[in-house]
């Protein structure tokens, strides 16, 4: 159970020019007709014909990240700001505001710049409150600088829709 | 030396070429000025510097948890080395020992990392010497590759996974049979492409005792990882320093006696053969329990605790806003990535964020010899040598 030293087998000089080559050539047409091959039969290992057909993207995926919306339509984020501290582009801004409700704090202004964001996933790790987390969605291309600003109303997503995130984080959780 | 071609009663001055710093094959943004006679290289001058971004500055700003994501950005093509050596850097500078299947997952990662890097750096040289089938195989093995490390972290390339005192997240499951899977097939990619390039006659030609660095040279310049072991030097620090698991795990340690630009790709090509067979080997023995350590100075509390506790609560609080309880002091370390030896070099002033953030990256070390290798050989001699270099420029740059 150790690292041994090997030295690398060098192949020898080169006697045989046309062999070789021909080897190669064997690999590509194989390869061709694999190719052929998986086509005919559907395969899409590697071709996905994006806007038509989607990547099979893994549970832990992570996109952009987005607030979660409570069934009453309300956020469940308390404007407490760790995900601001968190962020190492800072580019959330939080402006918290006060109500007569149970819950009375929440984010007056909550804004993300999204052409700063790098998915990180830190917000969704600082947060206290499961009130940030990363979605599935990173189609956010816009046509200018204004429209990568996203603001409160544009970043609320009702937690139903966000239940792959939350089943892959949930059990994340029980951790010390 | 003028090679001997300049006719003086010409008086015709060597021809300087501009070599980058954006060229189809400088795949990082590098100017090499060529000073040439004929095809003859007199001098060549290494410029780097082009993809400058202040790491080193940036790190002093921001607490050492959100400096981690940056060291994705040092070697993009494997982030997670970079990512293991800050965090261990930190994990030094506190003294924690990190839970034994962090390790395991830690070294999956890397490993996984080396294979892409490798895959990348193979793929990437074969093309720019006119092999571009070879390289869509590696890209093919390069994909599966990344699709692990997607499984395992939720990025391909950007990936975030190791945090300081644990990683971002356990190895999901089925990992086992869903790496043998790819892994396979990626390995078979990596043979193909071994079976087109190492014996073609157009490959060896431009690879075979090109770019020769002596071995006194290498040391000279502080030449590490494939480089150095291609000089015939077993220098590999998963072997002379061990960390993480490695001491427990069973691999080869490919060197080469020419030093030429054909060994540094034969030494590469093993190595992801060796990769593989150290990620089955931890995939078999990796055991059960927590991937986290329960040290409440550096690594977040559990949400479990967070949601429903206010001590935990405080914590989170505290360890966010304040980035965590580090000692005064000094470290260095240093772990064996793809192009050689990164370290980070922290300097602690006892607050979250690190006083002083240097680091060691092999690029810069690899590309140092860069001009005397090619001194005195032909203008072809350029391209296979950059490549087996395998310079990143963000590593290199910084």
């Amino acid at each position: 159970m150790a690292a041994r030293v090997v030295k690398v087998a060098r192949p020898q000089p080169m006697t045989r020019r046309w062999t070789p080559l021909l080897v190669g050539l064997g690999v590509a047409i194989a390869h061709f007709f694999r190719n052929l091959l998986g086509f005919a039969r559907g395969r899409q290992d590697f071709t996905v014909y994006f806007p038509e057909q989607r990547f099979v993207q893994p549970p832990a995926m992570r996109g952009m990240p987005v607030l979660v919306q409570m069934p009453n339509g309300k956020e469940r984020c308390v404007a407490c700001g760790l995900c601001e501290f968190a962020c190492p582009t800072n580019c959330i801004t939080i402006f918290p505001a006060e109500t007569a409700s149970e819950v009375e704090r929440y984010p007056e202004v909550f804004d993300i710049d999204m052409s700063r964001c790098m998915f990180c996933g830190l917000c969704e790790e600082a947060c206290p409150e499961e009130a940030i987390v990363m979605s599935r969605q990173v189609e956010i291309a816009c046509y200018s600088r204004r429209g990568s600003l996203w603001h409160k109303q544009d970043l609320l997503v009702p937690e139903a829709e966000l239940k792959p995130r939350l089943d892959y984080l949930r059990p994340q959780y029980a951790r010390k | 030396m003028l090679g001997g071609g300049l006719d003086p009663a010409l008086n015709a001055p060597p021809m300087r070429l501009q070599f980058g710093p954006s060229h189809p094959a400088t795949h990082g943004t590098v100017r090499i000025v060529l000073d040439l006679d004929g095809e003859q290289i007199i001098n060549a001058d290494v410029q780097v510097g082009y993809l400058h971004r202040g790491f080193e500055k940036e790190c002093e700003s921001g607490f050492y948890y959100q400096n981690i994501p940056y060291t994705d950005r040092l070697n993009y093509s494997s982030p997670i080395l970079c990512n293991t050596a800050y965090c261990m850097a930190v994990e030094k500078l506190l003294g924690i020992k990190t839970p034994e299947r962090c390790d395991y997952i830690r070294v999956i990662g890397c490993e996984l990392s080396r294979m892409a890097d490798h895959m990348l750096c193979l793929g990437s040289s074969a093309m720019e010497l006119a092999a571009f089938t070879p390289f869509l195989y590696l890209l093919e093995a390069r994909e599966l590759v990344l699709d692990h490390i997607d499984a395992m972290c939720g990025a391909r390339v950007t990936t975030n996974a190791v945090r300081i005192g644990g990683v971002y997240s356990d190895l999901p499951e089925g990992f086992r049979e869903f790496s043998r899977v790819k892994l396979d097939r990626a390995l078979e990619l990596v043979e193909d492409a071994h079976k087109i390039l190492t014996d073609n006659i157009v490959f060896r030609r431009r690879m075979e005792g090109t770019g020769y660095l002596s071995p006194e040279d290498l040391i000279a310049y502080g030449v590490t990882g494939p480089m150095l072991r291609a000089g015939g030097i077993a220098l590999d620090l998963r072997r002379t320093q061990p960390y993480l698991v490695y001491p427990q795990l069973d691999f080869d340690v490919p060197v080469g006696e020419h030093s030429d630009n054909f060994d540094r790709y034969l030494v590469r090509m093993e190595e992801i053969r060796q990769s593989r067979r150290i990620i089955a080997q931890c995939l078999e023995r990796i055991p059960t329990g927590p991937v986290n350590v329960d040290d409440p100075r550096c690594r977040w509390p559990g949400k479990n605790q967070v949601f429903g506790r206010m001590e935990e609560l405080i914590d989170q609080f505290k360890l966010v806003t304040e980035g965590g309880l580090f000692p005064p002091g000094e470290v260095y370390f240093a772990l064996e990535s793809a192009n050689g030896e990164i370290g980070f070099y922290l300097v602690s002033d006892g607050t979250g964020k690190p006083y002083k953030c240097r680091v060691r990256s092999p690029s810069f070390s690899n590309m140092s010899p860069l001009g005397h290798a090619l001194k005195g050989r032909q203008l072809a001699d350029v391209v296979p040598t950059f490549g087996m270099t395998n310079m990143i420029g963000g590593e290199c740059d910084r």
